[in-house]
């Protein structure tokens, strides 16, 4: 589902992804974990479009599109999904307008009708209470002034709502306290499904114990230096990265 | 030829036209328009090097052979405020056939109809205002305008919108519409200005307003300004304020390719607040300055302006904001802040804030930002979805909503936020 073939991507002329490979197939759950400054959200933002992160070699297909070149709002079209490790407050818009205009724009975009107010308050109001969190919160401003732990919630309801094709999550378990961390794996397994795809960036095995990958990737220095099953991450929480880079680096 | 004429002020003559000749009025307003008709001769038009005029310069409308008109039909406008009363002026002219205001008739009509009542005269005449030769030029040829007065307790049984709609037709037309608005202690009202144009071509319109809220009075004053980008619009407003009162002014400017609203207040009552709050979004060549001179008088009192402005193509906003504590005004609270987001690298934002203060014991701050859009915010839209040009305007919507918040009448504030989304393209929820 995703294709990700030798991609090399440079950040203000510094080359931080150097020749990835990754592929992750419909239905499945992957992890990629790693050390700090190894590329992970480089990756992410990648993938998203993020302006600035110079593609300079190699393929990414979503789906069987290549989606190199294309703007942010067409890879979401095409069932792309980033969920920060960083969410951006956005002042003077609401929450509610926010998810509305993503859901309908993305509607459009797909060739479906605009849902109703009506409609999309009922879907909201069903995401919302699956995911434990206030309306009001969607009265205030995109993000602005949200807790840590708020912020990737609400990053999880917008996934929800959009329901993409296929999601990447960013570190969305970082700033979770324990309830939170279980209701928003809840909110991200209740997303599985035999034709949506996930990559799951984390640090943390304790996230990985709620959500079950099918492989876990090692990403280090910009590149995927190895690849297992669940077992890979408990060997990574009990040894750290150091055994394993010098492993590879050898 | 007399010795006044000779000394006529850049401009002058472009508006002789416009002079009216004292008839049927009463001797006060004859007797005004004279001494108003002799500043603006000697002064003329503004140049860029009279002060308050360095950012926008009137000089175009000299040339411009703007004329007189007579009254003439305009459509009607659905209301913003539901259940509004409306009053309608058209190039000016009060036009009763477009208006409803059924049931306000003993607070407010046509400013001719009033010409009579003393508190009229009281306002209009009033010297406490530094002289402006705009308004002197209205004061000088107005054929009309508007007039509300509340008594003592009273209050307005509905909103009202005053929709000012400029019709232009095959030569550039002027109309200079007027406006007085006094509330007695304890009124309380909320007034929607709504400046429109239907059709195509040059006009001027330059409009005065003298406004006196008393003691303990609420005045919202909501003015949305979304004319044509033919139109050229400027406006006076001088407030007064008495102890306790509360003068709530906002305005939206979306049109004209030159406009300016000015505003000077007299903070005259101890505990009296003035908000002068604004948004605007240009783009392309418009021009649109906000002007401001705050004149706190007594003690306690607090001055409110925050303004924000989206600036496209290469536009220009402009805003000065001038407070002034009197000795007498301790305990002065002034605030003034303008914001600006530059959207392209051809459009401009000059500030010019200043304070000028006599009293010691005083809290007053001013400030002024200007920068990009920022692209974070941009990407995060994006990546959900949004395509580039409405993320955009939810960026521009957030950045604008800040001043719109401070609105002190909740239906007033929705509808500013509708028309500025009708503006924008997006849709409220
Ligand atoms: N705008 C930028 N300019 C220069 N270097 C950058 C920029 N953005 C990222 N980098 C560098 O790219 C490298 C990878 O950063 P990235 O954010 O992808 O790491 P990460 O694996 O997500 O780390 P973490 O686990 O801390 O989130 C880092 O060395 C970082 O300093
Ligand atoms: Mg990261």
């Amino acid at each position: 589902m995703l294709e990700i073939n030798d991609l090399r991507v440079s950040v203000e002329g510094k080359q931080i992804l150097k020749g990835l490979n990754l592929s992750v197939p419909a239905g499945e759950v992957h992890a990629i974990m790693g050390p700090n400054g190894a590329g992970k959200s480089t990756l992410a933002y990648a993938l998203a479009g993020r302006e600035g992160y110079e593609h300079e070699g190699g393929s990414a297909k979503l789906l069987g599109n290549s989606i190199i070149g294309l703007d942010p709002e067409d890879r979401a079209a095409l069932g792309l999904f980033l969920a920060f490790q960083y969410p951006v407050e956005i002042p003077g818009v609401a929450g509610m307008t926010f998810l509305k205009t993503a859901l309908n724009s993305m509607r459009v975009a797909r060739g479906q009708e605009e849902l109703s107010a009506l409609d999309f308050l009922k879907l909201v109001r069903e995401r919302l209470k699956s995911l434990g969190i206030d309306e009001a919160m969607l009265k205030r401003p995109v993000n602005v002034g949200f807790s840590g732990g708020e912020k990737k919630r609400n990053e999880v309801l917008q996934m929800a709502m959009l329901e993409p094709k296929f999601c990447v999550l960013d570190e969305t378990d970082s700033g979770l306290d324990i309830d939170a961390l279980k209701v928003v794996a809840d909110g991200v397994n209740a997303l599985r499904s035999p034709d949506r795809g996930m990559l799951v960036i984390t640090h943390y095995q304790r996230l990985l114990d709620y959500i079950k990958p099918d492989r876990v990737h090692v990403l280090a220095s910009g590149q995927i230096v190895k690849s297992g099953g669940p077992e890979l991450a408990l060997q990574l929480e009990a040894e750290g990265y150091g055994e394993l880079l010098k492993e590879t680096a050898a | 030829m007399s010795a006044g004429l000779q000394t006529s002020g850049p401009g002058v003559d472009a508006f002789r036209t416009a002079f009216r000749q004292p008839s049927e009025e009463p001797l006060w307003l004859s007797q005004f328009r004279l001494s108003q008709t002799e500043q603006f001769s000697h002064s003329g038009l503004p140049t860029t090097k009279d002060e308050g005029w360095k950012y926008t310069s009137l000089r175009p409308l000299a040339r411009a052979k703007y004329q007189i008109v007579e009254a003439c039909e305009g459509g009607s406008v659905s209301p913003v405020l539901k259940g509004a009363a409306q009053a309608v002026f058209v190039n000016g002219y009060f036009r009763a056939e477009a208006s409803d205001i059924s049931g306000l008739e003993q607070f407010l009509g046509p400013f001719n109809g009033f010409l009579k009542e003393p508190w009229l005269e009281n306002l209009v005449t009033d010297t406490s205002f530094k002289y402006q030769t705009m308004y002197s030029l209205n004061a000088a040829s107005f054929t009309d305008g508007f007039a509300l007065k509340l008594g003592a307790d009273q209050q307005l049984p509905r909103p009202l919108e005053l929709v000012f709609l400029s019709v232009p037709g095959d030569v550039p037309g002027m109309w200079h519409p007027r406006a007085a608005i006094d509330l007695g202690a304890n009124a309380s009202a909320t007034i929607i200005e709504r400046h429109l144009s239907v059709g195509e071509g040059a006009y001027l319109a330059n409009h005065a307003a003298d406004i006196r809220v008393g003691e303990n009075a609420r005045l919202v004053h909501v003015k949305i300004q979304d004319e044509g980008s033919d139109g050229r619009h400027l406006s006076m407003t001088r407030v007064k304020v008495g102890k306790k009162s509360l003068y709530d002014g906002f305005t939206l400017t979306l049109g004209g390719s030159l406009s300016r609203s000015e505003t000077e207040a007299c903070v005259e009552g101890v505990g009296a607040e003035v908000r002068l709050n604004g948004a605007y979004s240009i783009t392309g060549k418009q021009h649109a300055d906000h002007t401001s001179r705050i004149n706190h008088l007594a003690q306690g009192t607090k001055s409110r302006q925050v303004y924000a402005g989206a600036i496209d193509g290469n536009g220009r906003g402009v805003f000065q904001g001038h407070i002034v504590v009197d000795q007498a005004a301790q305990q002065t609270d002034g605030y003034q802040m303008n914001r600006a987001l530059l959207l392209s690298d051809t459009a401009e934002v000059d500030s010019k804030p200043t304070l000028e203060i006599y009293a010691d014991d005083v809290k007053c701050s001013h400030g002024a930002t200007a920068g990009d859009i920022d692209e974070d915010h941009l990407f995060y839209l994006r990546a959900r979805g949004i395509p580039a040009p409405a993320a955009r305007s939810l960026v521009v919507r957030g950045f604008l909503a800040d001043p719109i918040e401070n609105i002190s009448d909740d239906d007033a504030r929705a509808a500013v936020l509708d028309v500025l989304d009708a503006h924008l393209g997006l849709e409220r929820l």
